[in-house]
């Protein structure tokens, strides 16, 4: 690589750097505590995710009630507001929700949820009231409390860490083409320590990194990449599955089981009321997944006429959603059992730790004089013990 | 073509020296990655064992030299305990 290139590399990789390195901080150390989400909910005894069954206790004896039956049990509770969607939990078969929101409304993000105990039709308690701890770190971590502008500033965070990495990897080899692998010279000036390790981790994190980058980046601005979905292709099929809303709705198991007799082998992840964003205006959208860790992440939309309960169109997902929906594993290290996320945190840690090294190493940059502007930028070589 | 390519000059010994390492434990991250989506059980161990490699290198390699660090220094002066890895010529010629 000829030096004026190197150079501007070296400069993108400082710059990228530098702009994400305090919010990168925040991100391995909230993302830190979010791996064990669920171990810190239970340890404050703000935990939700046990089973429905653990928390009912006793076994469910008569047949499960209908899904309209826990739909009317919402509506009842909410006087006035219609259903907009069922939601099924993908490890609890028990596990029911029930979205209602005001008639006419199709964001689901103006409603309320109502959780069900599905085996006997019981709602069950709602989470501990106001914010857990790791309600709060979450927040942190994915927006800095400041709402879908702040998500899309972690994105773009997000997409500066892919930068730096991107130029970390382009610098390593003109960096270290003196220097064994992992050689760190531990007693040597700071900035040549700093170095050391900053290349160690740095190298040794750059996939996993640039994975968890990656993924964090696309699930950050997701709601933009759901909302291509629903300007494209969702507006497509409305257009050509034209029909005037329906009279009376039938049941929502009846659209359930046309979906799963058309699919089958799948279980239910959602279904979207008619009028509601993810659905037309006369059809069910019927969600269903696979069982495996890969499986489940990939969805069949079957949408189901509301006036007569007859499949209209089943549909795969485009494959930006099904990137989006591969996304989350990968970025939250959750699908491999204790040793992985024990594994998640390690290299997370790392991370933090080439993300500290490469500051300092910046902080300890040599100065010139006042005088100024008689040498350029130091040259990035040298510290590989180009003049030996 | 004044400049000095490294790459012309020290392909080679480039890719032979400094490479090998990086690229086999990415390869090995990619593969313990993937590895846990596909399944369970065996697929689980294919996870974790990719993805410990890395931690453990970087742990063994922080221990070792440390602890010759700090051997060195406890050592009379003049006695020098080197590292294998042999780059102990650069000193003094940093920034």
């Amino acid at each position: 690589m000829k030096a004026p290139t190197l150079r501007i590399w070296y400069a993108i990789h400082r710059w990228t750097s530098l702009l994400c390195t305090l919010n990168l901080l925040v991100l391995c150390v909230t993302g830190l505590l979010l791996i064990f989400h669920e171990d810190i909910d239970a340890m404050l005894g703000q935990d939700h995710h046990g089973s429905v069954a653990a928390e009912r206790g006793a076994a469910a004896s008569a047949p499960r009630p209908p899904l309209q039956a826990l739909v009317d049990a919402a509506r009842a509770a909410r006087p006035g507001w219609a259903p907009k969607s069922v939601s099924f939990s993908d490890d609890d078969p028990d596990a029911v929700g029930v979205r209602v929101g005001p008639p006419g409304e199709p964001r689901l993000r103006n409603g309320a949820t109502v959780q069900f105990d599905a085996a006997t039709g019981a709602t069950r308690k709602p989470g501990p009231p106001g914010e857990t701890f790791s309600g709060f770190i979450l927040k942190l971590h994915l927006n800095l409390f400041l709402g879908l502008p702040g998500q899309f500033f972690i994105g773009f965070i997000g997409v500066l860490l892919v930068a730096s990495l991107v130029s970390g990897l382009v610098l390593y080899g003109p960096f270290m083409r003196k220097l064994a692998f992992g050689l760190l010279r531990f007693g040597k000036p700071v900035r040549v320590v700093q170095a050391d390790l900053h290349n160690l981790f740095g190298i040794v994190v750059m996939v996993w990194a640039l994975v968890v980058g990656l993924t964090g980046t696309f699930l950050s601005f997701s709601p933009l990449i759901i909302g291509l979905w629903q300007k494209t292709e969702l507006q497509h099929l409305i257009a050509t599955l034209p029909g005037p809303a329906p009279g009376a709705l039938v049941p929502v198991d009846r659209a359930l089981d046309a979906a799963r007799a058309v699919v089958p082998g799948k279980d239910p992840a959602f279904v979207f009321y008619p009028g509601t964003e993810f659905s037309t205006g006369r059809h069910y959208g019927v969600v269903l997944r696979g069982h495996t860790e890969l499986q489940k992440r990939v969805y069949a939309i079957v949408l189901v006429d509301a006036g007569d309960g007859k499949v209209a169109a089943v549909r795969g997902m485009p494959w930006y959603l099904q990137v989006l929906l591969l996304s989350a594993p990968f970025h939250f290290g959750d699908y491999a059992g204790r040793p992985l996320q024990v594994l998640w945190a390690l290299l997370t840690a790392i991370t933090a730790g080439a993300t500290v090294t490469g500051f300092i190493f910046w902080l300890k940059r040599p100065r010139r004089g006042a005088a100024g502007a008689r040498a350029p930028q130091p040259q990035p070589p040298q510290l590989s013990g180009d003049q030996a | 073509m004044k400049d000095t390519d490294v790459n012309d000059r020290n392909g080679g010994r480039l890719m032979r020296d400094t490479w090998p390492m990086p690229v086999l434990l990415g390869l090995l991250s990619l593969g313990g990655l993937a590895a846990g989506i596909f399944g369970d059980g065996a697929w689980d161990w294919l996870c974790w064992l990719g993805l410990a490699v890395p931690v453990g290198v970087t742990a063994r390699l922080l221990w070792r030299q440390w602890r010759q660090f700090r051997a060195c220094r406890r050592a009379p002066a003049g006695a020098s305990a080197r590292g294998d890895a042999g780059a102990d010529e650069v000193e003094g010629s940093e920034i």
